[in-house]
């Protein structure tokens, strides 16, 4: 597994219709390894499966959810420890995949990202045939 | 200890300066704390005329492993997420909470206890707490 440094890419996409800026929050995330594949389990609650965006383009795998902060008419916040947000994360990810059958599914809150590893990284016993 | 839930804040535009994390970052990236006790979950409260409302994040969390109660104007919270991994499973990147959390709230206010609500969705749990009539501001008229 490579940890070479990797130069800063863009960030996510900005609309060019100035929208009003958003708060955002960075998603804590698992990532775990199986022989066949990686799966990143990222926590966004409150978002939607409709406002979550997975993308993967040159070897960066981009997680952008956007969370609508619930209109409350005439109420009034007694105690406040945590702020509601859109989440984005970004990951450079220097494994060999099979980016085709990269798979997401949101439940509970809870993002899971599977990364099938490219055929050809996975161990493969090759049979020598005696001619 | 207490854990630490509150995720980082950041500014939209400061993401153009932040380098892309790495896909394996430092092992564990979260403050490592004492399993023996639960840990404690962020919560907001806010009211309306109706009702106080307690909500806090419990993203994969299943209902069955939330349990709230209310009792002598304490509204207790706990839940438990647990994480489990196979064994031909190798994590490589831990942020995320586990174990059990717990936080108590005492509501100085009257409440209808037989209309308490709980609802958990999209990993946002929500306690609706009903004032009770005598507490609900009113309109006295002058004669």
């Amino acid at each position: 597994m490579t940890t070479k440094a990797t130069t800063p890419t863009t960030s996510m996409p900005v609309k060019a219709d100035a929208e009003k800026p958003r708060r955002c929050f960075i998603p804590k995330t698992d990532i775990v390894e199986t022989p066949t594949e990686f799966v990143a389990e990222i926590d966004l609650p409150g978002a939607r499966r409709k406002d979550t965006d997975v993308s993967f383009e040159n070897g960066a795998l981009r997680i952008h959810a956007r969370v609508e902060i619930p209109e409350r008419t005439s109420t009034r916040s007694l105690w406040r420890e945590f702020q509601v947000g859109d989440f984005y994360r970004s990951f450079e990810v220097h494994e060999a995949l099979d980016a085709e059958r990269i798979g997401a599914s949101l439940e509970d809150g809870v993002l899971r990202v599977t990364l099938p590893k490219a055929a050809a990284a996975t161990a493969r016993k090759i049979l020598v045939e005696s001619k | 200890m207490s854990v630490e839930l509150a995720r980082n804040s950041t500014n939209l535009f400061d993401q153009l300066h932040h380098e892309i994390d790495r896909f394996w970052g430092d092992l564990f990236d979260y403050d490592v704390r004492d399993s023996s006790r639960p840990g404690s979950l962020a919560c907001n409260v806010w009211e309306d005329r109706e009702a106080l409302y307690v909500e806090c994040e419990l993203p994969g969390v299943s209902k069955d492993r939330v349990d709230v109660n209310f009792a002598d104007r304490q509204l207790t919270i706990r839940a438990e997420r647990s994480v489990v991994r196979g064994d031909d499973e190798t994590e490589h990147r831990v942020e995320r909470v586990r174990g059990e959390l717990q936080r108590s709230i005492h509501v100085p206010v009257d409440v209808q206890h037989e209309a308490l609500d709980a609802t958990l969705k999209d990993g946002i749990l929500t306690v609706k707490l009903p004032k009770a009539e005598s507490i609900k501001a009113r309109k006295i008229e002058v004669k």
